[in-house]
């Protein structure tokens, strides 16, 4: 072991800070080194002188300036702690009384928010526009015109084409021939054909259909 | 090693009392009961004194600084969380204060004029009785020694001062001048090692300028 972390050992020697071995050996040193030895004895020593420096008397000036400062803070800790219970006893007071306010009021006001969201529920749907499914479109005029179905082709009536009066109920009025020429079955046919008459705003009314044999073409 | 286990287990038992017995003080303090305030005093007015003495080597100021820290003592006492003992706790606020007076006394009083009488005058009756125990020389070797510590000791750079002082003069354990001075172990003995380094040329330059003080001990020894 060398002298040159003599200083730190000592140290650590006179704190406890080193045990074992480690101290063993360090006391072995110091017992053979002639300077490490007064190095610790002279350490030890300070440390000793030190030590004596803890008996510092206090002042009685000190001492008496500390008992009143003392009684002034607990009075001023027992004033403190007076007020923080007041206050916490107003505060639980107030809390109580709300809460026995609130208690009786609690199922009522429950059974009102719970019966309110039910009404709403049940009358929000009835606020919708109604759907009507298949409803058609009724613009302000339609046009006669023959059911497809009861349409036969046939090879007789050439090119023709036929202007046709068709009152509210849907039956021929008048029949005029405007091009081509038609034969007496096919002017039959024509005749008895039940047509839907043309609309005014949903009401039946008059109306022309131009009837061609080989295409229907409704005019106003 | 059944030793070391029984001292292991003695010194968790003081430690665990302790903390009880400042838990139980705390609590008395917070009450605003009175025996706790004496307490308190008690236990802690002189070594606090002791340390903020030591720290800034002026009665008045250290007696101002010590009413300082009882202050914030009482004040302080609700937010305590026990995370450390109420010893360190309350060595940690006088270090702190004698620090904040160093400061302020460099920065306002430093060039004051000291028109205060001696200090050894204040001294109250008890302290002026001769202690028939101990010679006259051995109180006069005794109190030259205190004298030169103390001047030494003023002299040495403070942070090293509060180390030595916490550790040789209020006997703190290392891990509590650690947790006093917020600052790792290996800080601590570094400074106090520095600190004793310090303190002991301080006083070999004293003994050296003043040749007639280094001799008179060395005669008694060999005397004795």
């Amino acid at each position: 072991m060398s002298c040159e972390n003599e200083q730190q050992l000592i140290s650590s020697l006179l704190d406890r800070r080193i045990a074992g071995p480690e101290r063993e050996n360090a006391l072995a040193h110091i017992a053979s080194c002639q300077t490490c030895e007064t190095a610790y004895e002279s350490m030890q020593k300070m440390r000793l002188s030190l030590g004596k420096l803890n008996a510092a008397p206090v002042p009685a000036e000190l001492r008496a300036s500390l008992r009143d400062l003392a009684a002034s803070e607990r009075l001023r800790m027992i004033s403190r702690a007076t007020q923080k219970t007041r206050t916490s006893r107003w505060s639980d007071t107030v809390h109580l009384w709300f809460e026995n306010l609130m208690r009786p009021m609690a199922l009522p006001f429950a059974g009102g928010v719970l019966s309110a969201l039910f009404l709403f529920a049940a009358w929000v749907p009835s606020m919708a526009a109604p759907r009507i499914s298949g409803d058609v479109p009724t613009p302000i005029m339609t046009a006669p015109s023959l059911d497809r179905f009861q349409f036969t082709p046939t090879d007789k009536g050439g090119n023709a084409v036929v202007t046709l009066l068709i009152d509210p109920r849907g039956k021929v009025m008048d029949c005029q021939v405007t091009g081509g020429e038609l034969s007496p079955e096919l002017i039959n046919m024509i005749l008895f054909y039940q047509y839907t008459p043309a609309k005014v705003l949903g009401h039946d009314t008059w109306g022309t259909l131009v009837f061609r044999m080989n295409e229907i073409n409704v005019k106003g | 090693m059944a030793t070391s286990i029984l001292d292991l287990s003695a010194e968790r038992m003081a430690e665990t009392s302790a903390d009880t017995e400042d838990l139980r003080l705390v609590e008395g303090l917070r009450a605003g009961a009175d025996s706790s305030y004496e307490e308190l005093l008690a236990r802690f007015q002189q070594p606090v004194y002791t340390l903020a003495l030591r720290l800034l080597n002026d009665p008045s100021e250290a007696a101002d600084v010590v009413q300082e820290v009882f202050l914030k003592v009482f004040r302080n006492i609700g937010h305590f969380r026990g995370q450390s003992t109420l010893k360190t706790w309350v060595y940690r606020i006088t270090v702190n204060e004698a620090h904040n007076a160093r400061r302020w006394f460099f920065r306002h009083r430093g060039r004051e004029v000291e028109l205060d009488h001696e200090p050894d005058e204040s001294r109250n009756w008890k302290e002026s009785l001769p202690d028939k125990s101990r010679s006259p020389y051995d109180l006069a070797v005794d109190r030259e020694r205190h004298a030169m510590i103390e001047t030494a000791l003023a002299r040495i750079n403070p942070i090293f001062r509060e180390a030595v002082v916490l550790r040789d003069v209020a006997d703190l354990s290392y891990e509590e001048i650690a947790d006093v001075l917020s600052i790792s172990l290996g800080t601590v003995k570094s400074r106090i090692l520095r600190g004793r380094e310090a303190l002991r040329d301080e006083l070999a330059g004293s003994l050296k300028k003043r040749p007639a003080l280094r001799l008179v001990p060395k005669t008694a020894r060999v005397n004795l």
